[in-house]
């Protein structure tokens, strides 16, 4: 037993061996323990929502897509005890709906986030090892596509295909990931490669598969972390971006929220603000929260930012 | 060891020439090339050290690399005697079970004990890996040898180090632990790349006891390369002196010291302090500073350097390495 | 002394820029490739799917698919959609039928520029700025408040900031207009064609910034005291002229309408691309303060303005204009949102609508357009950087 809980921290420590120094300077930068806080909240409130409707809350009433007894007219209702955010046009609880929405942002941040760092690390490894041919077709690769406005190409693709909300999530995570993380994670493993312990690896009959996955991928473990937070901060606000035009096929999500407030011409109407607030007002924070971790983040693993 | 005997060859190289492209510039993608090793001849014997001398950038760095075929060589045979007395040569093998093979006989040990142990790997692991690379044994029996070899090269108690990461170590027992590495499969040669010259002199004396008791307890041949002729005199059974990718002088180390035949090795030699002060030496005379060989003459490669250059040089190629005593070789005109 | 390189820094110079040439139009090329190929991923027949319910026979159909270029192999439809790119020929739009997309574009890249060019111009330059400053005030309460109000900036979620623009200048202030190009009842007869106004606009505008551009290199090397006056006095004098020009030819009214519905959604895209480069220039000027340049400076006593404005501003410019580089794809996705909330009918205003309305070769025309924008501004933020940075390699 102790013996495994040993052998698993000293994994974690074998792909941030200075975790510890870590975690006291993360505490140290105020902006990013705001991150976490931002984080956990939102998340929270996505885990708190399943209970609420197995409990408290009747899922007659309060299913956040179509309430099969939905609040009775006039919609949208102002907050109530019952509906502490109101009711959209209608008479769907917002609250449930942001909640929810809260829910398909993380998950699609998540998806999207574990595709980048997996394609960047892979890739970049590889082609800072390799070089060659398959180097050069991904670099290639990532000027097109740094060039590339991700949120007017997926605008674009939004025209011949039906985006739902994985879909999207890989689309941008491939995005992300081929694009320029792959380019900071090659620089990264370029640096590492020339180390001599990968010389004595090799000395020892080590296949190049064997030092790609022992010696040079961890070490390219905490700039993919960062790479994470920035891709999780793109892919919330394209989504929202691109639900927000009634471009993607998705159940509900933040970006919709506004879109049917919009297209019911609620839009511009600040005395029903309990539509359009609360959805704006979570799509930024939950992107600064992921952000403000990256950029806390980001001073650790480029401790040349940081205060003197 | 029954293939294998005392003082035959292990580890010979014939003709060994590594060139670099000498400009890697976009614009200026030349033909020029650094001769890093070129035409070398060298021959480590079974249970013997051969020094590798020679200052800065002369190419000791890239010979090793080229011995361990950590860099493909350009020309020229590097012949391996396995334990069953059969020779290969590892110039014109690809990777694959035979360079495995021969990966698990020979071991190298880098210069920078900073930079030669992964930092995310701990001790224990890092004493496994060539184990674990080359399948020795189970888990089990990895561990306890890996404990062994701490234990032989002093880092005891051994489970205590196990544990510990290499930021957690000193420079020297960084070095150990790179030992201990290089130890673990046994091998029939190491190769050592300066391994003392980024320690400090209290720290070194120990790790060239340790390698010196090392060879007395189990038979193990070194290349020791240095750029230290008292190191080399301390350390080696013969000696090797290489000047800008050449081998100048080679011969038994106490022979080639009192009585050197090239100038570059006496010019090295009167640049140490000498413990007798009966012996007298010239002041050194040695014009001029390093370069690197990029397209050299075909002259001599010490000619623009050499205090005793005589017409014979400069209408000759660069000298062939020849007998001058037994067993003792130099590669001038005029010695 | 001569300078070792100056002999060949001119030849190098060009050979860097023609290489540099040479990639984007491969990138472009590869871009066209792209775009082209997801819409032949379009699943099903294309043709069929949009008149495959109207009544026409399978000879109206053909003739049709012929007039749109629909015909052929995907390679063969390639070459011919490329050589007809090459000649200018888009196609026809299918939501302006008959129009073809080559006079839709025309009429709208000039709005798209002139949007971009002024936003990213003054987010650059305030951007800057304000960086320069929070830099030289850490610690301060001002610093917080500033970083955190350029991260909200940075982060926030573009469409709801730019609806809260609208509604307060427009609706509760008064100031601007709900959106839209030109106020149409003023446009009515006799007036002059918007376009033209607007394309002379922007032609006299990018004068007008090349004039200043040019005084300010003339007279870098002037003592202040004059420096200052011929400034003001050649840029007072040029901008007489610019404005003389549309006072003559009467059109000022209606240069001053488009100016001022211009005004909101170039205040909001600025504002939008303005976070970044502060933060930017503020960790890139805490970097370079730590040169041994800016020590040397200050130990020689030189006064702290001049520290910051000659020694560390000027080391910190060169990454910041490279990083923008990078953030380029994502002002011209800032660029697409403004545009269809401020309904700015540009480039991004018209992919929106062509994306909304499945008008594919219109779609397809301001992708086109897009690339082109996005190359060219990498080609001048490449040719800014080689000019700006001395020790540039050029490989
Ligand atoms: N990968 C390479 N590409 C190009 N040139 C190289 C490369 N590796 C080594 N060289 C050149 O080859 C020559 C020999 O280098 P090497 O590292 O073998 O010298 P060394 O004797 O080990 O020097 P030191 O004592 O400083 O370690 C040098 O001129 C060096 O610049
Ligand atoms: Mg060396």
């Amino acid at each position: 037993m102790t013996e495994t809980v040993d052998r698993s921290i000293r994994s974690i420590r074998n792909f941030f061996p200075r975790l510890g120094g870590w975690f006291s300077l993360f505490r140290e930068s105020r902006i990013g323990v705001i991150g976490v806080c931002g984080i956990a909240f939102f998340s929270l409130l996505a885990l708190l929502h399943p209970i609420l409707l197995g409990t408290v809350w009747d899922p007659k009433m309060y299913d956040p897509l179509t309430p099969s007894l939905p609040h009775p007219p006039p919609n949208p209702a102002p907050p109530s005890a019952d509906h502490w955010l109101g009711t959209d046009p209608y008479g769907s609880d917002v609250l449930s709906q942001l909640m929810h929405g809260a829910g398909s942002a993380l998950l699609l941040g998540t998806v999207a986030a574990l595709v980048t760092v997996i394609l960047a690390t892979v890739v970049g490894a590889a082609a800072a090892y390799y070089g060659g041919l398959f180097d050069a077709v991904f670099m290639r690769l990532a000027d097109l596509i740094l060039m590339t406005p991700m949120l007017v190409i997926l605008i674009f693709i939004s025209t011949f295909f039906e985006l739902k909300l994985l879909p999207l999530a890989v689309w941008i995570g491939v995005f992300a990931g081929l694009g320029g993380t792959v380019l900071v994670v090659k620089a990264q493993a370029l640096a590492v490669k020339n180390r001599a312990y990968i010389d004595a690896a090799r000395a020892n009959g080590g296949s190049s598969g064997y030092i790609l996955l022992r010696h040079i991928i961890p070490h390219l473990a905490p700039i993919s972390l960062l790479y994470m937070m920035f891709t999780v901060t793109e892919a919330v606000f394209s989504e929202a971006v691109l639900s927000y035009f009634g471009l993607i096929d998705a159940k509900m999500t933040w970006g919709m929220m506004i879109h049917s407030a919009a297209v019911s011409g609620y839009l511009l109407r600040p005395e029903v603000w309990w539509l359009v607030l609360p959805a704006g007002a979570s799509i930024t924070l939950l992107c600064s929260s992921f952000y403000l971790v990256g950029r806390a983040l980001d001073g650790i693993v480029h401790p040349r930012l940081r205060a003197r | 060891m029954s293939g294998r005997p005392p003082g035959g060859s292990l580890l010979a190289a014939h003709g060994l020439t590594k060139l670099f492209p000498a400009d890697s510039g976009m614009f200026a993608r030349g033909k020029s090339r650094v001769h890093a090793v070129d035409d070398i001849a060298l021959e480590i014997r079974s249970g013997e050290t051969l020094a590798l001398v020679g200052e800065s950038g002369c190419g000791k760095t890239t010979t090793a690399r080229l011995l361990v075929r950590l860099l493909e060589p350009t020309s020229g045979k590097i012949l391996f005697t396995g334990p069953d007395g059969t020779q290969t040569d590892l110039a014109a093998i690809k990777d694959g079970a035979p360079m495995k093979a021969f990966r698990a006989q020979v071991q190298i040990i880098f210069q920078d004990p900073y930079a030669a142990l992964d930092p995310r790997m701990t001790v224990g692991e890092i004493v496994e890996e060539p184990l674990a690379i080359q399948r020795v044994s189970d888990a089990r029996g990895r561990r306890e040898r890996a404990a062994e070899m701490l234990a032989t090269v002093g880092l005891a108690p051994a489970g205590e180090f196990r544990a510990r990461f290499p930021d957690e170590l000193s420079g020297g027992q960084r070095q150990r632990v790179a030992i201990a590495r290089a130890l673990a499969l046994f091998p029939a040669l190491i190769i050592a790349d300066e391994p003392t010259s980024m320690l400090d002199a209290s720290i070194c004396a120990g790790v060239m006891n340790l390698m010196l008791d090392l060879a007395g307890r189990t038979g193990i041949s070194y290349l020791f390369i240095t750029h230290n002729l008292a190191v080399a005199r301390y350390m080696a059974d013969r000696l090797a002196v290489m000047y800008l990718g050449k081998i100048v002088e080679t011969g038994p180390t106490g022979e080639v010291l009192s009585r050197p035949q090239h100038p570059y090795t006496r010019a090295l030699l009167s640049a140490v302090p000498v413990p007798d002060p009966r012996i007298q030496r010239e002041p050194p005379r040695i014009l001029g500073g390093v370069k690197a060989a990029i397209d050299p003459a075909p002259l001599c490669r010490f000619l623009d350097r050499c205090p005793i250059s005589a017409d014979v040089c400069r209408n000759n190629p660069h000298p062939p390495l020849e007998e001058k005593a037994p067993g003792h070789s130099a590669a001038c005109y005029l010695a | 002394m001569p300078d070792p390189r100056g002999w060949k820094s001119e030849t190098v110079m060009r050979r860097y820029v023609v290489l540099r040439l040479g990639q984007i139009v491969l990138t472009y090329f590869l871009f066209l490739v792209l775009i082209y190929f997801l819409l032949e991923a379009l699943p099903g027949n294309f043709l069929g799917a949009l008149f495959g319910e109207s009544r026409l026979t399978a000879g109206q159909l053909d003739a049709l698919g012929a007039q749109l270029g629909l015909q052929g192999s995907a390679a063969e439809r390639f070459l011919q959609w490329m050589g007809g790119f090459l000649r200018g020929d888009l196609g026809i739009s299918l939501s302006q039928y008959p129009r073809p997309v080559m006079e839709i574009l025309a009429e709208r890249a000039p709005r798209t520029l002139a949007l971009f060019l002024a936003a990213t111009l003054l987010s650059f330059s305030f951007g800057f700025f304000a960086g320069k400053i929070l830099a030289m005030r850490r610690g301060t309460a001002f610093e917080t408040t500033v970083t955190v109000g350029g991260i909200t900036l940075y982060t926030v979620f573009t469409p709801w900031f730019a609806l809260w623009l609208l509604w307060i200048f427009a609706y509760a202030l008064r100031l601007f207009p709900v959106g839209k190009f030109i106020t149409y009842e003023m446009w009515e007869a006799g007036a002059p064609d918007a376009n033209a106004v607007f394309r002379h606009l922007l032609l006299g505008g990018l004068m007008l910034a090349m004039v200043a551009w040019a005084v300010f290199r003339r007279t870098a090397r002037l003592i202040p005291a004059r420096k200052r006056a011929v400034r003001t006095a050649s840029i007072a004098a040029a901008l007489l002229v610019f404005c003389g020009y549309w006072i003559v030819t009467g059109q000022a009214a209606y240069v001053l309408d488009i100016l001022y519905h211009m005004a909101l959604p170039v205040l909001t895209l600025t504002l939008i691309s303005f976070g970044g480069t502060m933060l930017l220039t503020r960790s890139s000027m805490l970097e370079t303060m730590r040169e041994d340049y800016v020590l040397l400076a200050r130990a020689k006593g030189l006064p702290e303005s001049e520290i910051r404005d000659r020694h560390i501003a000027r080391g910190a410019l060169l990454p910041v204009v490279t990083t923008l580089v990078f953030s380029l794809a994502f002002a011209i996705g800032g660029g697409v949102i403004t545009e269809s909330i401020f309904s700015w009918e540009g480039m991004g205003y018209t992919l929106m609508e062509a994306v909304t309305l499945s008008d594919i070769p219109l779609a397809v025309g301001a992708m086109a357009f897009t690339g082109l924008l996005v190359l060219a501004a990498h080609l001048a933020a490449d040719l800014l950087y080689a000019f700006l940075d001395p020790r540039i390699r050029y490989g």
